[in-house]
């Protein structure tokens, strides 16, 4: 496990019971009132991109992907899940199919990708993340994050991008799949 | 029509959209409901506001407060702004700001004029000492700022930077040439 462990137990499908909590869309989702209330003062930016740049900052640690990095292959609770997930399973495949919230590293076709980034699937991931990080550039104006980041930063697991280097590899993702990426493995919502 | 909350995120998505569409009743409505059901609460010690949503927890829910933040900050069109217009190059700029003990309610440029309005973070706060610099002027010993109100502000330069002196409390000032 990578730094920051000292937080608990990364997230499991169960805690989405528990609405509201997770550590990489608690980033996300303080950003927008962030770039809105820096727009309302545009000649006092500094806290805000100071703000901003915390929230990305942290976005880059093991923690931001915990859920990539903990769940692998087919969830073991999949026969015990909560009865509220009948809503999103088919019904004959109840007991054998992951529920939303089960990143699924490592099932076919794609196999162990420890890069949450690079990864053919974890859309939701550098998605999101590029919108964080879009609106640190429309707040600050300037390119800090277009200089090369190490992410998850655990070990071997060190992953080094920059802002147009993620977005350059999505869009060449959605390129070659234009059926769409997937989010959490083997599965594509219409969101 | 009764008002109603419909889920903290979805309350907080909605009211966004409202206010950003300027759907005037519906917000109307929606922000009387959340008023009503998410507990609203100032800490006018740490001049924070957040909103409890029932939960009886120490640091108030992140995700659902992040969308009702981004609710309450939002006007007709400023959403759709902020993803297609970018930060505009200012030429003089409010830097140092000792936040959160001051936060600026208004910072912007009107007729050559640069406007700052602050905000103090509790009244314990209020008449002490506070500075800020503005960054950016092409010649700060030309610039000078006066506030309104019995209001005590000196300026002077510091390198590049003009550097206003003045206190903290609810106050409004012009930085002009």
């Amino acid at each position: 496990m990578g730094a920051g462990h000292e937080l608990g137990a990364p997230p499991t499908v169960r805690d989405r019971g528990d609405r509201g909590r997770s550590h990489r869309f608690d980033l996300v989702d303080s950003s927008y009132a962030i770039g809105l209330m820096a727009r309302t003062t545009p000649a006092w930016r500094e806290v805000y991109v100071r703000i901003l740049d915390e929230l990305i900052e942290r976005h880059t640690s093991w923690w931001s992907a915990s859920d990539w990095l903990t769940q692998f292959g087919p969830d073991p609770e999949r026969a015990s899940y909560p009865d509220f997930y009948r809503l999103l399973i088919p019904p004959d495949l109840w007991g054998d199919y992951d529920a939303p919230g089960w990143t699924a590293n490592g099932v076919e076709p794609w196999g162990v990708q420890m890069d949450p980034i690079a990864a053919d699937g974890m859309l939701f991931y550098k998605g999101f993340f590029l919108v964080l990080l879009g609106i640190r550039s429309l707040v600050s104006g300037d390119d800090r994050w277009n200089t090369s980041f190490e992410m998850i930063r655990d070990g071997d697991n060190s992953f080094t991008w920059t802002h147009s280097t993620i977005a350059a590899h999505l869009a060449d993702q959605w390129r070659r799949m234009p059926k769409g990426v997937h989010c959490e493995n083997t599965k594509i919502w219409p969101y | 029509m009764v008002a109603t909350v419909i889920g903290e995120r979805n309350t907080g998505v909605a009211l966004l959209l409202a206010r950003e569409w300027g759907l005037d009743d519906i917000t109307s409505r929606l922000a009387t409901a959340a008023d009503a059901t998410y507990e609203p609460t100032w800490d006018t010690d740490r001049g924070e506001f957040t909103w409890g949503f029932g939960l009886d927890e120490e640091h108030p829910r992140g995700q659902f407060n992040a969308i009702m933040a981004a609710a309450e900050a939002v006007t007709a069109g400023a959403w759709a702004a902020l993803s297609t217009t970018s930060a505009s190059n200012i030429d003089g700029e409010v830097v140092g700001v000792d936040f959160p003990t001051v936060a600026m309610r208004r910072a912007e440029w009107v007729d050559d004029e640069l406007w700052l309005g602050t905000a103090p973070m509790n009244d314990a706060a209020v008449g002490q000492p506070t500075s800020w610099r503005v960054t950016g002027l092409a010649d700060p010993s030309r610039w000078t700022a006066n506030a309104f109100g019995d209001v005590p502000v000196e300026t002077r330069v510091d390198g590049r930077d003009l550097v206003v002196e003045t206190v903290v409390g609810a106050h409004t000032y012009a930085v002009s040439s």
